[in-house]
């Protein structure tokens, strides 16, 4: 007997689907409803088995009508099958619950202590001029640390100093200005006093001081030596003012007064309105509203001399920020001791 | 120094000081912008105002007022009003003769005086003293002259001195009673005030006992020299002994200054208009003068437009230049020199310590205009960047690894204290001869150098845990000093990148606590905790570039049981493991810790800096294999012997699994070997061959076994 291709068949057809479609409630039952319609032997396969049987003329006309049926039990089956996976996800969501709230299991993140972050942000502040960073020993010479520098052996300065003598016949260096004289006696003897110099230099300096609250027998400093011809005062001090603005923005008030160092000549200290009592006076600054922060000044033409540059042709100036007093002034540390305590508390607040 | 504002007023114009606000008051800045860093603010009643100034060490010239005075002319150009002094010093000589026998005494006058009895100073004149009464009252005269011109004096009982004064040097090592009434060895060559029996005072130092002013003294010798400011200071250190006299000669006192000092004083201690309250008043009976050479007229030439220059303020005009050297005291000359003027000045007699060249006019010129008038300017950049710092290189690769696992980076001391010293001998013979020691360390804390950073590190983890923190871990990167094993040359070399003679740059990491910084549920044992902290170290090294492996280690300061050595392929950077107890315990660390040392210069030299990634995209194929390892063994031991064979399709090696049996004298570790080749997907009979081959080579060279 042949398959009944009739239109009104197939319309009876795709009416009995949307009824059987409509009485599937459970995912078995809608494989139960595509085996019947879209299996192998089910409804819609023999449909399209008894075109064989139709007429050319007919032929394009029962197949449209074939197609239109198969296309709606794939989407009806399809919708169908959407339908359960989304209201089975929805169930699994509702029932699943993990309490975020819970502490995290983490190594945690540390910290980089306030000296380091103030050294890294002085090093990027310098690149474009072109300064290379040189680490230098702490237990130096004599020479290096005073003598070439233009501090003789009975010089009242060697108080200022406060020296550490090791019983290796050495100091701890009391700046880090010793670098720079390794650095220019290096250029004299093994590279024909090559110019320019534009050397950083940071890191500890020792004093042997009765330690307190503000004095530590350690601090650090970030040196910068740069010699070259042509260079001024204010080209020093602008430099100086350049720094102390990107670290600690425009508004930040920069002053500079006279003070006395051997290997500089003249010589200044840079100095900022105390962030700890915004310029009022307290115990941070010496009540004075202003922190010192550095030793600067022009090379001392002895200091050029002592490693035959010649002082009538070349200029430079050299500086030393205290980083760690630059730091106390960033992180407001109430004095430089605690700049050191490793209270790790405080130290992972800093970031 | 003391500068008392009622003493300075007298002198110059001040701008305002009001007693309530003096601290930030206009002077104080003045004082500070000039050069006169005040250190502190004292206000009372009787002396008014009074600052406390840090004097600049090359400035001998800041000690008194008129110095200070001076700096204020430069700057405000108000002229100086000098205070009232005698006329003449009389022509007669002293009674007492003078014989100066060296040169190191570079001018003596002495003064030969009466003394009133009673005498006192007037209330204003005692308001300028620190401790008015303290002396006789002479003596505070002479502290008041002092502190008004600079010129240290000093009184001897004319009654006691002996015949004659006589200056010269110290020929042994002598011994004195001084006038605070301590013994004191003078050094030889110091040099010295005598009369023909005794030693009467080292020169700008101290006076002796023996000829001390008192009460009943009714003539005094006043004396008032320069001497040689080395001298008086290698004297002075050699006695361990600071005056204010010491103070002002090492700085350097005004060769000219004598005799204005002397003349003040005359006119201070003999007139009813001085300082002296009695009716009673000093009479001068003679005065005798002695220099060697006179002082040079130094001259310094500086051009007008190299001041310009360097204060990058082209309008700076000769008229104001001038005006502000001449208030400092230099003699100003001013010549024409093609388009440019150039100023030839006569240093002041109080300057010729330390003016010596153009730079030196410099800094006075900026000084008295104020820095804050220099037009800043920067330089130029420069767009050829330099190579980086070893240093900087490895620790952008080196602190955020460490800080993304969570350790927190502290600066501790370079110092060990002698206990320190002893305990670290305690765990290894020999280890206190390696340390360096300090020689004036005022600080017990301070002796000596330390030469690992165990100590250090444990005592911030002990203190952070102390404070509450469950989870403490720090790093350092610092510096460790030794004595080395044979002395440098000291001959100057070209640098070496963190070479240096007496020590090396080290990173430094220490744990205690719990890995989690919340961790709730467990505590972790000891040995998950080494591992974790040792992923970290593996951290640090692929932060490197390149691969951790470990070996044997033998530290005595770490526990011997469980520690390693911390390796590159074959080169050794370090070590770690678990902190001896006996440290933990001396730092009061109730944990145990882990700590881990390496060395900096060898983690640079196995920096991987340009290797191409090199990927395969053929299958991976791992074979698993458990082999007996000893309870005392490094399993990781042969991992490092399977990767130094060197198997050209083996990727990887890894331990999987370490277990053992309680019955059992020995572990079972599983090793995993992942094969895998960048060419070519390898076949099973491939593997089973290297397998295979790499098996025999532990089992045959190596003596390692399978398990049963």
């Amino acid at each position: 007997m042949g398959v009944d291709l009739s239109r009104a068949h197939i319309s009876e057809l795709g009416a009995r689907f949307t009824k059987d479609l409509g009485a599937v409630d459970r995912p078995e039952d809608l494989e139960v409803v595509r085996r019947d319609w879209l299996g192998k032997e089910g409804v819609v396969k023999e449909l399209f088995k008894g075109l064989r049987d139709v007429t050319p003329e007919e032929k394009p006309a029962v197949a449209a009508l074939l197609n239109e049926l198969k296309n709606q039990v794939e989407a009806g089956i399809d919708a169908k099958e959407a339908a359960f996976k989304n209201a089975a996800l929805k169930r699994t969501l509702s029932e699943q619950f993990l309490d975020l709230s819970l502490p995290e299991s983490s190594p945690g993140f540390g910290a980089i202590h306030p000296v380091t972050i103030i050294e890294e942000r002085i090093t990027e502040i310098l690149r474009p001029f072109g300064f290379q960073n040189i680490s230098g020993p702490e237990i130096e010479t004599d020479y290096h640390c005073f003598d070439s520098l233009n501090i003789p052996k009975h010089h009242p300065a060697r108080d200022m100093q406060d020296t550490f003598y090791t019983e290796t016949g050495h100091v701890l260096r009391t700046h880090t200005t010793s670098v720079q004289a390794r650095v220019l006696q290096e250029r004299h003897l093994f590279e024909n006093n090559r110019l320019p110099i534009k050397v950083a230099s940071l890191g500890r300096a020792y004093r042997n001081e009765t330690e307190d609250a503000s004095h530590q027998a350690m601090f650090h400093q970030y040196e910068l030596v740069w010699i070259e011809p042509g260079l001024t005062l204010a080209h020093l001090m602008g430099l100086i003012t350049h720094i102390l603005k990107e670290l600690y923005g425009k508004r930040r008030k920069v002053r500079f007064v006279p003070k006395f160092y051997p290997y500089t000549e003249p010589s200044l200290g840079p100095q900022i309105d105390c962030s700890v009592c915004k310029g009022e006076g307290c115990g941070a600054c010496g009540g004075a509203g202003w922190a010192t922060v550095g030793g600067s000044g022009m090379v001392h033409r002895n200091v050029l001399t002592e490693f035959k540059f010649d002082p009538e042709k070349v200029s430079g100036f050299a500086f030393g920020l205290g980083t760690s007093r630059l730091a106390a002034q960033m992180y407001n540390f109430p004095h430089l001791r605690a700049v050191y305590e490793n209270d790790l508390r405080v130290l992972k607040e800093i970031v | 120094m003391k500068l008392y504002v009622r003493m300075l007023e007298k002198l110059i114009e001040l701008p305002e000081c009001p007693i309530e606000t003096a601290a930030k008051s206009p002077l104080r800045h003045l004082l500070d912008d000039v050069g006169l860093e005040v250190k502190g603010v004292e206000v009372s009643s009787q002396a008014g105002v009074v600052f406390t100034i840090e004097s600049l060490a090359n400035r001998g010239d800041h000690l008194y007022a008129l110095g200070a005075a001076r700096e204020i002319s430069a700057r405000t150009l108000a002229q100086i009003k000098m205070p009232s002094v005698a006329g003449q010093l009389p022509e007669r000589k002293a009674g007492v003769p003078v014989r100066r026998a060296t040169d190191k005494c570079l001018r003596y006058a002495l003064l030969e005086m009466t003394v009133p009895s009673p005498m006192s100073l007037r209330n204003d004149v005692a308001a300028c003293l620190e401790e008015p009464g303290k002396h006789h009252a002479i003596v505070d005269l002479l502290n008041y002259v002092q502190q008004e011109f600079g010129q240290p004096m000093h009184a001897f009982d004319a009654d006691k001195v002996d015949g004659e004064i006589i200056v010269d040097l110290a020929t042994r090592v002598e011994e004195i009673e001084a006038l605070d009434g301590k013994t004191y060895k003078v050094p030889e060559g110091s040099i010295l005030i005598r009369d023909r029996k005794k030693i009467l005072a080292v020169a700008g130092v101290i006076g002796c006992a023996n000829s001390m002013v008192t009460e009943s003294t009714s003539k005094v010798l006043v004396e008032a020299a320069i001497f040689d400011p080395v001298s008086v200071r290698i004297t002075a250190r050699a006695m361990g002994i600071g005056t204010e006299a010491s103070h002002f000669f090492e700085r350097g006192c005004d060769p000219e200054g004598i005799l204005p000092a002397l003349k003040r004083l005359v006119y201070l201690a003999s007139g009813s208009a001085g300082a002296v309250s009695s009716a009673d008043v000093a009479h001068v009976l003679g005065f005798t003068y002695s220099e060697a050479t006179p002082p040079e007229k130094r001259k310094v030439s500086i051009a007008l437009g190299t001041l310009r220059a360097q204060v990058n303020l082209l309008r700076l005009e000769e008229i104001e230049v001038t005006a502000r050297l001449k208030n400092l005291g230099y003699g100003v000359e001013t010549s024409a020199v093609g388009k440019d003027k150039v100023f030839t000045l006569t240093v002041p007699s109080w300057r010729l310590w330390d003016v010596r060249n153009p730079d030196d006019i410099v800094e006075d010129v900026a000084r008295s205009l104020s820095f804050s008038r220099v037009k800043v300017e920067l330089p130029p950049l420069d767009y050829d960047v330099p190579e980086r710092d070893p240093i900087e290189l490895l620790t952008a690769r080196v602190r955020p690894a460490l800080r993304g696992n969570g350790f927190t980076e502290v600066i501790t001391k370079g110092f060990y204290s002698l206990a320190e010293v002893e305990l670290l001998e305690s765990l290894e013979k020999g280890s206190a001869a390696r340390h360096i020691g300090i020689k004036n360390a005022l600080e017990q804390n301070n002796s000596h150098m330390k030469i690992t950073n165990v100590i250090h590190l444990m005592r911030v983890l002990a203190a952070n845990r102390k404070r509450g923190l469950l989870s403490v871990k720090a790093f350092e990167l610092c510096h460790v000093f030794a004595n080395p094993e044979q002395l440098p040359s000291g001959e100057p070399r070209p640098r070496e990148v963190l070479v240096y003679d007496y020590e090396r740059d080290v990173l430094t990491m220490a744990f205690a606590g719990r890995w989690s910084e919340a961790d709730w549920r467990k505590e972790e044992s000891l040995e998950e905790l080494a591992r974790s902290f040792k992923g970290s170290i593996a951290s640090v090294i692929r932060s490197l570039g390149v691969e951790l492996s470990v070996g044997k280690s033998e530290s005595a300061f770490l526990h011997p049981g469980m520690q390693a050595s911390v390796k590159v392929g074959r080169s050794v950077l370090g070590f770690f493991g678990v902190i001896h107890p006996l440290i933990r315990e001396a730092c009061e660390l109730k944990d145990a810790a882990l700590y881990c040392e390496l060395d900096v210069l060898a983690l640079y030299k196995v920096i991987r800096r340009t290797d191409t990634p090199s990927v395969s995209d053929f299958p991976p194929i791992s074979r698993d294999i458990t082999l007996k390892v000893g309870d005392k063994e490094q399993a990781g031991r042969i991992v490092r012997l399977i990767e130094e064979a060197n198997h050209e399709s083996l990727s990887a090696t890894s331990i999987v699994d370490d277990f053992k049996k309680p019955e059992e004298g020995f572990r079972r570790v599983t090793y995993r070997f992942t094969f895998q080749r960048p060419d070519r997907t390898l076949r099973h009979d491939e593997i089973d061959y290297a397998m295979a081959g790499l098996t025999e080579l532990l089992k045959s060279k190596h003596g390692v076994e399978m398990a049963p």
